[in-house]
């Protein structure tokens, strides 16, 4: 309603400027008032304000995370965009307080509805989104607080590609009650990424031991901490690693694992 | 590397300590052995080649075995104490039980708790020690019978010796040591000069010898063993090295190929001022799907998987009949071979599929096949489509298979039933499946594939035909929230 009166508001960072340009023209199209395109986070006026926040998972310099906390700590609601990005990296944008993520190759259509829901204060989980977002749930589950049936449902039907309110039309559902699974969902995903991705420390133990081949001491002296420190990293890591990895061997030694799960999330 | 060893593990303790015998060295390893600190107190610990700890170690253990020895042998001294009264000095016997006891023990404390081998200054204690115990001792026995009473004094100042051998090895140091030893013994026990005199003093020498060729072998054990473990250690290095060389080489070519067959052909084509073709159109769609998958999916640089241009997924799971392996002809294998087939030729899908278990392999096959012809229908008929997405989620009992477009779809009333749905949805109808079609003019086309087909509800349609606009009734895999 008010955003008849006033058009909502969106910025674009992104350091290509082909894909800038085509959102920006996609967003004029649809009504949307779009700010100066940044092709990186600093380039970004720290001073904008914007309804919400088009973010590029892979800018130079900084990890899309880390590019989507940024702009979060400044209060701007941020869709994250990636036509590359791994599921680890858009998990990790979500779990970074990104409302949202929608492909880059994705229709203009697709992109103002997730912006239009963003600016609303809800979400957007895009067919692959939803993908991932069930795969994850699969294979890290939590033990306490995970999504139930009704989410798991709902993220079914947008991985069909259906859209939220196609679903909602199709089962009776309410527009707050939709938003409600959706947060659900979203705050189980960002507790999800925090219990089973490697803390900082254990990353830096999981490359030294497992990428460079440090000794147990070495790395200790490394980091400045004692062996056992290091050696206890390394077992939470290979605890992780298992918990998110049914598939591995359950004898797999702490380094190796440490050695093949920093290598899948592109640590070394 | 053991020069380098030597040189980063020289720690200040070593400075500050009695430096060790200078003389020519018995054990090979001994030279590096001597310069190990043996205490993580240095600071330097951190940066040491764990391997020569077990040269570190050795040298502790050999310390500890003399050790034992001086400890056991103290109880020898116990002895003439039985002879009480054809002693001449019984109570400067107790003395010296008392004094071998003291020494014994705090000689076993220092062996036990020294941080390498035998020091020269303990050494060369006890062989004072055991002089003056045999010069003194001796004379606890009348002059005649002392090497009768008091020759137990022997077995204990062997040790001396032994330790001479582990903690000096061969010099002029440890040779003096012994012959001073021999010499005590020989003064001791004048006048009672008898052949088992000779006995003894081979045993002074005979101990060191031996300590000494021993503390070599172990010298030498621990020294290779720490060399083999170093050599394990390079070529596991060298290993992990050469499999991410060979790795990074395979990814290099693997890109090298997709940039130059898919990427660069477009690239010219465009920069040439080329005109945008409808071919253009669809090379490029190609091209940035493959190009796509190359950087987001490990598995995309699976020689296998970017080789296999569709022809993979009729290939697999074929023929062999029997429950195939998962992971190679499996479900999940063939439903991501057609995933990567149609990835290929441009469509931008987007795929979800989840598979625990494997179904029937008939099923499996016509599941598959289904949605091959889901696909190649929008290929053919769905015009420019920017999303399919593709749902997959089952396992060996219950299957959902949900393909869905947005192109520009079709108006049910003007397909006859059964038409365009041919032969693959058939079949999977044949395997006890369901196959349903949901078009809309302009908003695309879902095709919803069920294995087993849920119980038909009273009137309703026929499986397989164009089914009305409605939505589908919720099946095992898609229920409403509520």
């Amino acid at each position: 309603m008010s955003a008849e009166r006033r058009p909502i508001s969106v910025a674009i960072i992104d350091d290509h400027p082909i894909a800038t340009e085509s959102l920006a023209a996609r967003f004029a199209g649809a009504g949307f008032s779009v700010l100066a395109p940044a092709p990186s986070l600093e380039a970004f006026d720290r001073g904008a304000t914007a309804d919400v926040v088009v973010c590029d998972l892979h800018l130079p310099g900084i990890s899309g995370a880390a590019a989507v906390a940024d702009l979060h700590a400044r209060g701007l609601p941020v869709l994250a965009t990636s036509g590359v990005a791994t599921p680890d990296e858009v998990l990790d944008a979500i779990a970074a307080q990104a409302r949202g993520f929608v492909d880059k190759t994705a229709p203009a259509q697709q992109f103002v509805a997730a912006v239009t829901a963003v600016a609303a204060g809800g979400y957007h989980v895009s067919a692959r989104l939803a993908g991932f977002l069930l795969e994850d749930a699969q294979r890290r589950p939590l033990s306490r607080g995970e999504i139930g049936a009704d989410e798991r449902n709902l993220l079914r039907g947008l991985a069909q590609g259906d859209h939220l309110d196609e679903l909602c039309a199709e089962w009776g559902l309410a527009a707050p009650d939709a938003h409600g699974l959706l947060a659900r969902i979203f705050d189980a995903a960002r507790r999800r990424r925090r219990l089973h991705r490697p803390s900082p420390r254990e990353a830096e133990v999981m490359v030294l031991v497992g990428c460079r081949g440090l000794s147990h001491k070495e790395a200790a002296r490394a980091m400045n901490v004692k062996t056992s420190v290091v050696a206890d990293y390394l077992r939470t890591a290979r605890a992780k690693y298992l918990a998110s990895h049914p598939d591995a061997p359950p004898t797999i030694p702490p380094s190796a694992a440490a050695a093949i799960w920093a290598r899948e999330l592109g640590f070394d | 590397m053991r020069q380098m060893v030597s040189i980063s593990w020289r720690c200040p303790r070593d400075a500050r300590r009695t430096p060790h015998t200078t003389g020519s060295d018995a054990g090979g390893g001994r030279a590096t052995a001597r310069s190990l600190p043996l205490r993580p107190m240095t600071g330097l610990d951190g940066s040491a080649n764990p391997p020569w700890a077990v040269v570190h170690r050795t040298e502790q253990r050999m310390s500890r075995m003399v050790g034992y020895a001086r400890a056991a042998c103290a109880t020898f001294v116990v002895i003439p104490l039985f002879g009480w009264d054809r002693l001449r000095h019984p109570w400067l016997a107790v003395l010296i039980v008392v004094a071998a006891a003291g020494e014994a023990s705090w000689f076993a404390w220092q062996a036990w708790h020294g941080p390498d081998r035998l020091s020269r200054r303990l050494v060369l204690t006890d062989v004072t020690f055991c002089v003056a115990l045999m010069l003194v001792g001796s004379r606890a026995a009348q002059p005649h019978e002392r090497n009768k009473l008091m020759t137990e004094l022997v077995p204990f100042s062997l040790v001396a010796s032994a330790g001479v051998g582990f903690g000096l090895g061969l010099g002029l140091l440890a040779v003096a040591a012994v012959v001073t030893l021999m010499t005590a013994w020989s003064l001791a026990v004048l006048p009672d000069v008898s052949l088992k005199l000779g006995s003894d003093l081979l045993g002074f020498a005979l101990w060191y010898v031996v300590a000494m060729l021993i503390a070599r072998e172990l010298r030498t054990l621990s020294a290779a063993t720490a060399a083999a473990q170093d050599a394990a250690r390079t070529a596991g290095r060298l290993a992990v090295e050469q499999e991410r060389e060979a790795e990074s080489l395979r990814q290099r070519e693997i890109t090298h190929r997709e940039i130059h067959d898919y990427l660069l052909p477009i690239v010219d084509h465009v920069a040439g001022g080329g005109l945008p073709s409808s071919a253009l159109v669809r090379e490029a769609r190609r091209g940035a799907q493959r190009a796509r998958r190359i950087i987001m999916d490990p598995r995309g640089l699976d020689p296998r998987v970017l080789n296999g241009d569709g022809s993979g997924s009729d290939g697999n799971g074929n023929g062999d009949g029997g429950t195939p392996e998962p992971g190679e002809t499996g479900f999940e294998a063939m439903m991501s071979a057609v995933v990567d087939t149609f990835a290929d030729e441009g469509l931008a899908l987007v795929p979800f599929v989840a598979i625990q278990g494997e179904p029937p392999v008939p099923v499996r096959e016509a599941l598959v096949a289904a949605t091959r012809e889901a696909l190649r229908n929008i290929v053919r008929h769905a015009g420019e489509v920017d999303e399919v997405s593709l749902f997959v989620e089952g396992g060996a009992d219950a299957v959902l298979v949900v393909v869905r477009d947005r192109g520009v779809g079709f108006d049910p009333a003007t397909v006859r039933p059964g038409g365009g749905m041919s032969g693959s949805y058939q079949a999977l109808r044949r395997h006890g499946g369901q196959a349903l079609v949901t078009a809309r003019p302009g908003d695309g086309v879902k095709v919803t594939l069920r294995w087993p087909a849920p119980p038909t509800p009273p009137g309703g349609g026929t499986p397989s035909s164009p089914s009305d606009d409605g939505a589908p009734s919720p099946g095992p895999g898609r229920a409403g929230p509520r």
